[in-house]
């Protein structure tokens, strides 16, 4: 029972459920996305990132590129909903929110390509 | 430079992590408490607002409760996460600086900055793989020759020093095993521009593993090896190593040559004695008997030439069977009165401190002297004469450099440093190839004929030991010469050496051997001709050196050496020429 692998593979597992759990709901529902997921989204995917840095492996040089553009898109779903309720006048309205989620559906299927090649990997290994 | 970084990214996963969760955590908790603002409305903090206060706190700047005051529950919050967000960046800053520091890393560091810059160079270089005395010396004056060397040594305080002792130039310096492969691909062994690797560690195996893996890895790289037994040497030689140097039997062989003839001990020493001392006289060292205390690789060397020599040697060893040492040793260390004078020291010319222990050596040397004293002062009670004769020829050998001083206060005939013949040997080789040549033609020659030469040097070089320098005769080192020779005019060694201040003097100079498609003209006369390809070997006084490369270099000066009149150089000049010669037709 290796720890090192199930707290690498939970963590990933975590942020595209998290993920998931944030983008699905209708596109342009305020109500249907809660701000606290996307919270929590953020904080996995970024600790998901750092425990892939530092692997020498090609499969975890892509992994690591996976998760960083993950990162890049729900940091971005962040600033996007920062900007629009305290720096607009017209607030978070159903247009910022559909922009909001579709972004972070970019995240979502850079998550999903994660697990695909964390999954990849388990079974060449078949240990 | 990427298994660096893999390295220092290892590290800091954790600190990162745990940075990650603390700040997460303390703007969630600001998100979920409810504040008050100006109104006294319940009011809860947005994600924006939490992270810009939690960021201002956690890097201790500390703006105040923005945007309204905070309310005791926020304040409480507030102290927990101010000490959770310091701590956890002091320990991140902690591991990154301990990462830094850690000596694996910096090994590799080093490593990596080395190999860039080995990499890099972009002339030709020697690789010299161990830097005690003899691998500094080297070093030293290839780089007062402006030759880039590369050092590698299994020892870090001698790297270390390395930039102490020559802190004007950039040698690249790595402390590694020399007798790894990896280690010399990576001081540049393969490097197009490595022109020898110089073997010169303190042990012989290693030596015969860096003489068998240049011969491997590299195509046709010089490599001169020390080896200071005659197996490794042999060795060796079997798998055609460029050059081999046994500091012991070449000081043996020169000190046999110098009983033999000393005018032309005097020739080996002045041509490759690399430390440019001042001139000295020659030394005769007596034909008596010898009596040798020490039978180690430099004893048996010793007594083996000086035996060839017709030579009588008496041999003091303390370990004779460890040694082999023959019949008649007696069994001592020579240290003590006792051991020479059944060595019968009273009736020894000569004596050779040939242990390998300095302390041995001079206390051998002393120990003698004194015995030979008390024998001088007992004659003179007795009323004898003393004569020359009862003074003792000393040689010792000195096996490290920190004890320079101690043997030049001991006044010593002869003093054998391992380090500054091994140097001036490779020295030789890399500068001046044909100086080989020309060693062992003058060995074979009689003995006036040093004599002769040793008068003629004489007469060049007043005060200091001789310069020699070699040249090719081709286009880039000698375009005068070429041009010459394309115009289909003979140029005959003499003219060359005509001084460029008044031709009607001769440079204090004069040309030991040229090398003509394998054959040796072993010096020349003034009438001689110069081919193309010749390897011309020099001999004199440094000035002379650049004017000779001066003449061999600038059309003007040779043709006022050729014809005696100062032309003009420029072409107007020579066209306004032509044009008034013309005219006068």
């Amino acid at each position: 029972m290796n720890h090192e692998k199930v707290i690498f593979a939970f963590f990933i597992v975590l942020a595209l459920t998290l993920n998931f759990g944030f983008f699905v709901g209708d596109l342009s529902n305020p109500d249907q996305h809660h701000v606290y997921e996307l919270f929590a989204a953020i904080v996995i995917n970024l600790i998901a990132t750092i425990i892939k840095l530092g692997d020498r492996t090609h499969i975890g040089a892509v992994l690591l590129a996976t998760s960083l553009v993950a990162d890049l898109h729900l940091l971005g779903a962040a600033i996007i909903w920062g900007i629009a309720e305290h720096m607009t006048d017209t607030g978070v309205t159903p247009d910022v929110i559909s922009t909001i989620v579709s972004v972070s559906g970019g995240a979502l299927v850079a998550n999903i390509t994660s697990v695909v090649l964390l999954v990849i990997e388990t079974v060449i290994v078949r240990r | 430079m990427n298994s660096l970084i893999f390295l220092f990214l290892k590290r800091i996963r954790l600190p990162l992590v745990l940075l990650v969760c603390c700040y997460a955590a303390v703007t969630l908790g600001f998100t979920l408490i409810p504040g008050r603002d100006a109104q006294g409305d319940v009011w809860y903090m947005s994600f924006f607002h939490a992270f810009y206060f939690v960021s201002f706190m956690g890097s201790t700047i500390g703006f105040g409760e923005i945007p309204y005051e905070f309310t005791d529950a926020q304040r409480l919050w507030t102290i927990i996460g101010i000490y959770l967000t310091v701590i956890t960046w002091i320990y991140s800053i902690g591991t990154v600086l301990a990462t830094l520091q850690d000596p694996a890393f910096r090994r590799v560091l080093k490593e990596h900055r080395f190999r860039k810059n080995v990499e890099h160079i972009r002339e030709p270089f020697f690789l010299i793989c161990g830097y005690g005395d003899t691998g500094r010396l080297l070093a030293h004056e290839l780089a007062d020759s402006d030759i880039l060397s590369v050092v590698l040594d299994i020892k870090q305080e001698r790297v270390d020093i390395l930039q102490v002792h020559e802190p004007n130039i950039e040698i690249p310096a790595l402390c590694g095993d020399a007798a790894n492969p990896r280690i010399l691909e990576t001081a540049g062994l393969t490097h197009p521009q490595c022109k020898g690797v110089i073997a010169l560690t303190d042990i012989d195996e290693v030596n015969l593993q860096i003489a068998i893996t240049a011969k491997l890895l590299s195509n046709g790289l010089q490599v001169i090896c020390r080896a200071e037994s005659k197996e490794t040497e042999v060795n060796m030689a079997s798998f055609g190593t460029s050059h081999i140097i046994n500091p012991f039997e070449i000081y043996a062989k020169r000190l046999a040559l110098s009983v033999r003839s000393s005018s032309a001990y005097l020739v080996y020493e002045w041509l490759t004695n690399p430390n440019h001392k001042l001139r000295q006289e020659p030394v005769v060292p007596p034909r008596g008997p010898w009596v040798i205390c020490g039978y180690g690789r430099f004893g048996k060397a010793v007594s083996r030439y000086l035996e060839y020599e017709g030579i009588r040697t008496t041999i003091i060893e303390a370990t004779p069977d460890v040694t082999s040492a023959p019949d008649k040793t007696i069994i001592g260390r020579g240290t003590e009165a006792v051991t020479l004078r059944e060595a019968k020291i009273h009736k020894a010319s000569a004596i050779v401190a040939a242990t390998d222990k300095d302390s041995n050596n001079l206390s051998i040397i002393l120990t003698a002297q004194d015995e030979i004293n008390k024998q001088a002062e007992a004659k003179k009670h007795a009323g004898a004469t003393v004569t020359v004769r009862d003074r003792l020829f000393t040689v010792a050998r000195q096996n490290s450099n920190r004890n320079k001083e101690v043997f030049k206060a001991a006044k010593l005939d002869f003093i054998m440093q391992p380090a500054s013949i091994i140097a001036g040997e490779i020295l030789s080789i890399i500068k001046t190839p044909l100086l080989a040549n020309f060693l062992i033609l003058a060995r074979r020659e009689k003995k006036g004929w040093a004599n002769i030469l040793i008068s003629r040097i004489s007469g060049f070089v007043t005060d200091q030991v001789p310069d020699t320098w070699m040249l090719v005769v081709c286009e880039q080192e000698t375009p005068t010469i070429m041009m010459e020779l394309n115009n289909n005019r003979r140029v005959k060694v003499g003219e060359i050496l005509k001084d460029p201040r008044d031709r009607n003097r001769h440079l204090n100079c004069m040309v030991l051997l040229i090398c003509r498609n394998g054959n040796d003209y072993l010096i020349p006369d003034d009438s001689m001709e110069i081919i193309a390809n010749d390897q011309l070997l020099f001999c004199g006084s440094s000035d002379s050196k650049k004017f000779l490369l001066w003449t061999v270099d600038n059309y003007n000066i040779y043709n006022y050496i050729r014809t005696g009149i100062e032309q003009p150089g420029g072409y107007i000049w020579n066209w306004m020429k032509n044009r008034f010669k013309e005219a006068k037709e």
